[in-house]
């Protein structure tokens, strides 16, 4: 179908409101669907779902796009779609998966995380979190290790109850990025972070800060440090499968 | 997500708290609803609680396998170990007993799906507990 | 002989979850300091990323003074020197031994006391 085609259909739609014309559109861009869900198929729910969604989001597209503005539908609607998709993640991914008890335990576990870390110049040991939450340390890891489940990389807003964070001083962060090769395959991975996820892996990696001096320098809890580091590795990782794409 | 994973642990009670994780793990993978989780944990528990117990003398602890697959709305357990077995006891003589292999094999029993296999492991040495807790809602 | 711990997963991220339990139940029976488990599961399932074939194992022993994870197969071949700093930054030692089959295993030393 041509863009003409497409023009058409969309004029019948948007001012004649007939609605089998905007079948036919949904019906010509599901490829376009079915490939940015593909894009986040594999981190547990189920890629048809995904493409459920998606089609919600052209839909909203279709409903939103304005004649005037002379632009193709489809570049019009991928953002809308990958909205969809996101959404659909950061509602299912701890309300399905992780229930609500855990969610709160582990909002819970985060907290005394810092307080004990604070109490006994150490990170404590699972015995010692699910003692001083009184939960057995089975629930203590499960709610632990479910605080790590994050949305799709890069583009969402981690979960968390913190403010912003300040972040340190530009120098050295700048300067020991800025040191990694430009065509080394870490440096790649940190281009595809956003600046604060990129201070923070600068600040671990390459000038040996721990989480906890981490989350003290920027104001945040060790959850949230440790969460940042896991999306930004996950990140760097999906960067670096990606192929080669010509600028 | 179907996927096969595969634990092997020191059959003493300190690892039962992995083996109820990774039970744990696979059950969210796989979906389950917290009930479903919840019984798989229990089920899994209880056969390798059996292998802690009985499998091997006390001065010599061997090892105990536990094999969990999600199979489309399905998830197969084998619990294995490579002690003592049965011997010539009936496995459903087993069933009858009061004590705790009795108990659990009957807590297995109440939450699998379908018949409990209880048999000799591979290699004809040890015994295996097999069963099958389905996904979806259950009573 | 120190006991292992040994767990089979298919070599898909999706199932990084289950190995990151087992290793927090480890960790939790060792009393490390959970910053120290939460590196530790790090460094795996970052090693875990070059694993080489359908599934890819895991096997945790501890000694008096560290915990060690050796994980493979793992697709042979040099080693990214970026991913390798990120594992040099985690663990304490990160070291790469042949497997059969010309296959690669990493074993990742962690010292046991104390945050890092």
């Amino acid at each position: 179908m041509g863009s003409n085609d497409q023009r058409a259909l969309l004029v019948a739609y948007l001012n004649d409101g007939d609605v089998r014309a905007r079948d036919r559109l949904v019906e010509e861009l599901m490829p376009l669907v079915r490939s940015l869900a593909n894009r986040y198929a594999g981190r547990g729910e189920p890629t048809e779902d995904l493409v459920q969604v998606g089609a919600i989001g052209l839909v909203k597209a279709i409903d939103r796009f304005e004649l005037e503005k002379g632009v193709e539908l489809s570049t019009y609607a991928v953002p809308t779609i990958v909205g969809e998709i996101r959404r659909h993640f950061r509602d299912r991914t701890w309300a399905v998966h992780v229930p609500r008890r855990l969610k709160e335990l582990s909002m819970r576990l985060a907290r005394t995380r810092d307080e004990l870390s604070a109490e006994l110049g150490r990170s404590p040991t699972v015995a010692e979190l699910a003692a001083a939450v009184g939960v057995d340390e089975e629930e203590a890891i499960d709610a632990l290790e479910a605080s790590k489940a994050y949305a799709p990389r890069s583009l969402d807003q981690p979960y968390d109850e913190d403010e912003p964070g300040r972040v340190p001083g530009l120098a050295d962060e700048e300067r020991g990025y800025a040191a990694l090769e430009r065509g080394s395959v870490v440096r790649q991975g940190l281009d595809a972070l956003d600046e604060r996820e990129r201070r923070i892996v600068v600040l671990r990696f390459l000038r040996g800060m721990s989480q906890s001096e981490i989350a003290e320098e920027v104001g945040i809890s060790q959850m949230h440090v440790s969460r940042l580091l896991r999306k930004s590795l996950e990140a760097m990782r999906g960067r670096l499968e990606e192929p080669e794409v010509p600028v | 997500m179907n996927g096969r994973v595969m634990l092997e642990v020191p059959a003493k009670p300190e690892f039962l708290l992995l083996a109820r994780l990774a039970a744990t793990g696979v059950g969210r993978s796989a979906g389950a609803s917290e009930e479903t989780i919840a019984d798989l944990k229990l089920a899994v528990t209880e056969a390798v609680a059996n292998a802690v117990r009985h499998a091997y003398p006390p001065d010599s602890p061997g090892r105990v396998s536990v094999e969990l697959s999600a199979d489309g709305g399905r998830l197969e357990i084998a619990v294995s170990d490579t002690g003592k077995g049965l011997g010539d006891a009936d496995p459903s003589a087993v069933r009858e007993t009061a004590g705790e292999s009795g108990m659990g094999l009957s807590i297995i029993r109440a939450i699998a799906d379908d018949e409990v296999d209880l048999g000799v492991g591979a290699d004809g040495r040890g015994t295996r507990v097999r069963f099958a807790c389905s996904l979806a809602d259950r009573d | 002989m120190s006991e292992v711990v040994s767990i089979t997963v298919p070599a898909v991220p999706a199932w990084n979850g289950v190995v990151e339990l087992v290793l927090a139940g480890l960790g939790a029976r060792l009393d490390l300091p959970y910053d120290r488990i939460d590196e530790l599961q790090l460094a795996t399932t970052t090693v875990l990323t070059d694993a080489h074939g359908p599934d890819v194992r895991v096997d945790a022993s501890a000694g008096p003074d560290s915990v060690d994870i050796k994980i493979g197969p793992l697709a042979p071949g040099a080693r990214d020197p970026g991913r390798r700093r990120v594992l040099d930054a985690l663990a304490d030692g990160v070291e790469l031994e042949p497997g059969d089959d010309g296959t690669t295993w990493a074993v990742l030393t962690f010292a046991r006391g104390g945050a890092r």
